[in-house]
């Protein structure tokens, strides 16, 4: 009946991609209703995914030389 | 007789025809080169900046991106009689990159396979019993610290957490999260099973919170 830890934060990483079952959806907020460290996981979780999507976007441009060079590539065999 | 004759002929004209559009075609064929390379030049210019973002986003690394940019361009060059317009340029030079994306990933999956268990061992978060492990219940605090998020020595630190996950697992973070992929298509694209899937995510999370942990929250 009662999840490991190890368990319930698998289930919790589960959930974001498909459906719990009943049963593995009540037992896990049960125990997060038992276990502060699993809420503290659950917690962090949800911010590690924020800061994954801020760390998503690159600003960076190629640069004239790199493109420059991808030009003379291909004209090489004109 | 006569029949015969007709078909005779008609092989004989279709043949000469055949011979003068291969002859034609040659010449046309250096012309047409010319003018692919003149295209895709442009397109360089046009949707350079935006396919290296899209392979910098996926791999982290600036000298791997160019070179996927380089080799989506050489082989657009390779393959242009495949692009009848039917598509947008953009469209059909990002489906290209993906491909080449994708290759890079099929060949660096074979590696960290090996080391994943052995990683795994070492590093443990639960005892036997699937508890966490006592230095794992600190409750250090998150919260309201999302300002963090702008703050270029957070960003570095968590690129370095990042780094330090094996290629496998950064890779699947970054497809999940840079680019937004669903679950499913990025457990085909590298050939591991939906479990599997979202097995490493929560591996590669515990690993990430530990390292910001020691790396950053403990020690503000």
């Amino acid at each position: 009946m009662f999840l490991s830890c190890q368990k319930a934060t698998e289930l919790i990483e589960k959930r974001q991609e498909t459906r719990l079952t009943p049963i593995e959806h009540w037992r896990l907020i049960f125990h997060l209703k038992m276990c502060k460290y699993c809420r503290n996981y659950d917690r962090q979780s949800k911010l590690l995914d924020e800061f994954f999507k801020k760390s998503a976007t690159p600003t960076e441009w190629l640069s004239e030389e790199q493109k420059a060079k991808i030009i003379a590539k291909l004209s090489k065999d004109r | 007789m006569q029949t015969t004759y007709k078909v005779l002929i008609r092989t004989n004209l279709s043949k000469t025809a055949r011979y003068f559009c291969a002859r034609q075609s040659t010449a046309q064929m250096a012309d047409h080169k010319s003018s692919q390379i003149d295209t895709l030049s442009e397109w360089v210019q046009s949707y350079a900046d935006a396919l290296y973002q899209m392979a910098l986003a996926k791999t982290g690394k600036k000298s791997l991106a160019e070179d996927l940019v380089q080799d989506t361009f050489v082989a657009a060059l390779e393959n242009f009689s495949k692009f009848k317009g039917q598509s947008q340029p953009k469209t059909w030079l990002f489906g290209i990159l993906k491909n080449k994306i994708a290759d890079f990933y099929k060949q660096q999956i074979k590696l960290p396979f090996i080391a994943f268990s052995q990683l795994e061992k070492k590093n443990s978060f639960f005892d036997s019993n699937g508890n966490w492990v006592a230095e794992q219940c600190q409750l250090i605090h998150w919260e309201n610290q999302t300002e963090w998020l702008d703050d270029e020595e957070f960003q570095r630190v968590l690129t370095h957490c990042m780094e330090k996950l094996p290629t496998l697992w950064e890779a699947i973070l970054r497809l999940r999260y840079l680019e937004q992929q669903k679950g499913k298509d990025i457990s085909v694209a590298l050939g591991i099973s939906q479990e599997n899937y979202w097995q490493i995510i929560h591996r590669a999370k515990l690993r990430i919170r530990d390292c910001l942990n020691q790396l950053w929250f403990n020690k503000k």
